[in-house]
């Protein structure tokens, strides 16, 4: 997708689970790859705005936001959503951020290390 | 999260839809249970809206599922991860096997007294799962919860979102839950 929107002249930017897993792979394909993500980080994206290749950028705030826009503020993005929705639709709300990673599964100690 | 934006947002959201279902993305909902659970009946009336979490049975017990049914939680789903392990997580400690299983189905099946549905969560793949010992563990816990329905889930790469967790240098294998099947 980023590589189709590039060769059409946009300036593309990752977030979420692989930019925040993976942002090495992620700088191969999009212009910015973002970490942690809050209004400043948004801020420099717009303000730079521009192409960053073979390698894109990676920025990150230092921690997750405190707070995010609400549901009424979300709504004009929520309510499509749901009309799309057949039978069952569900708002997403979320009350709490940043899980820390401390399930073993989730850290390398009690999960395969050998290599 | 900021609890007055919390009661807002549960107030907008009665004012377009009649009975509105929210799922709460939270990664274990009711940390500060207490705190959330007061935001919600300050905000709306009891059942007014349906509430699905997922949740950690450790934080399960008994007078929290009465409060969640009352406010109006229609759908739970706690990680068990594994028979052999995480035994803090399901409120189970250094249970194991059979034993971990009883003890789990007794909850689980308290909780389907209030919320009528569950869905238990399981990791997939984990080192301490070995042989088809941890699915008839699972059959035995279907045959005594019939009510729940088991979830999977596959193992994927955590890559550098984990790296606070790392002992090892050099290491790539840091892993989480990518699907549900």
């Amino acid at each position: 997708m980023s590589n189709l929107f590039r060769s059409r002249g946009a300036v593309t930017a990752l977030g979420g689970p692989h930019a925040r897993c993976y942002p090495e792979d992620a700088q191969k394909y999009f212009d910015y790859v973002l970490g942690f993500t809050n209004r400043s980080v948004i801020g420099d994206v717009l303000a730079d705005c521009a192409p960053h290749r073979p390698v894109g950028v990676r920025i990150a705030a230092s921690r997750q936001p405190e707070e995010l826009p609400g549901t009424e503020e979300r709504w004009k993005f929520i309510e499509p959503t749901l009309r799309k929705a057949p039978v069952i639709k569900i708002v997403p709300m979320i009350g709490s951020l940043g899980c820390p990673y401390t399930c073993s599964f989730a850290s390398i100690r009690p999960f395969r290390t050998s290599r | 999260m900021n609890f007055d934006l919390l009661k807002r947002d549960l107030r907008f959201l009665l004012t377009k839809h009649k009975h509105p279902i929210v799922g709460w993305h939270d990664p274990n909902f009711g940390v500060r249970f207490h705190d959330y659970m007061d935001a919600i009946e300050d905000a709306v009336p009891a059942d007014s809206i349906d509430f699905i979490a997922e949740s950690s049975l450790s934080l399960l017990a008994e007078p929290h599922v009465k409060r969640m049914k009352a406010v109006g939680f229609k759908g739970i789903l706690p990680g068990i991860e594994s028979w052999f392990s995480l035994g803090d997580k399901s409120r189970t400690g250094s249970r194991q096997g059979m034993e971990k299983v009883r003890h789990v189905c007794e909850q689980v099946n308290m909780i389907l007294e209030y919320i009528p549905y569950i869905q238990t969560n399981f990791v997939l793949g984990l080192d301490c799962d070995e042989g088809p010992e941890p699915f008839e563990l699972t059959k035995r816990f279907v045959d005594l919860s019939p009510g729940a329905f088991p979830a999977y889930s596959l193992l994927t790469a955590f890559g550098q979102a984990a790296r606070s967790t790392w002992n090892i240098s050099g290491s790539t294998v840091c892993c989480r839950i990518l699907f549900r099947c």
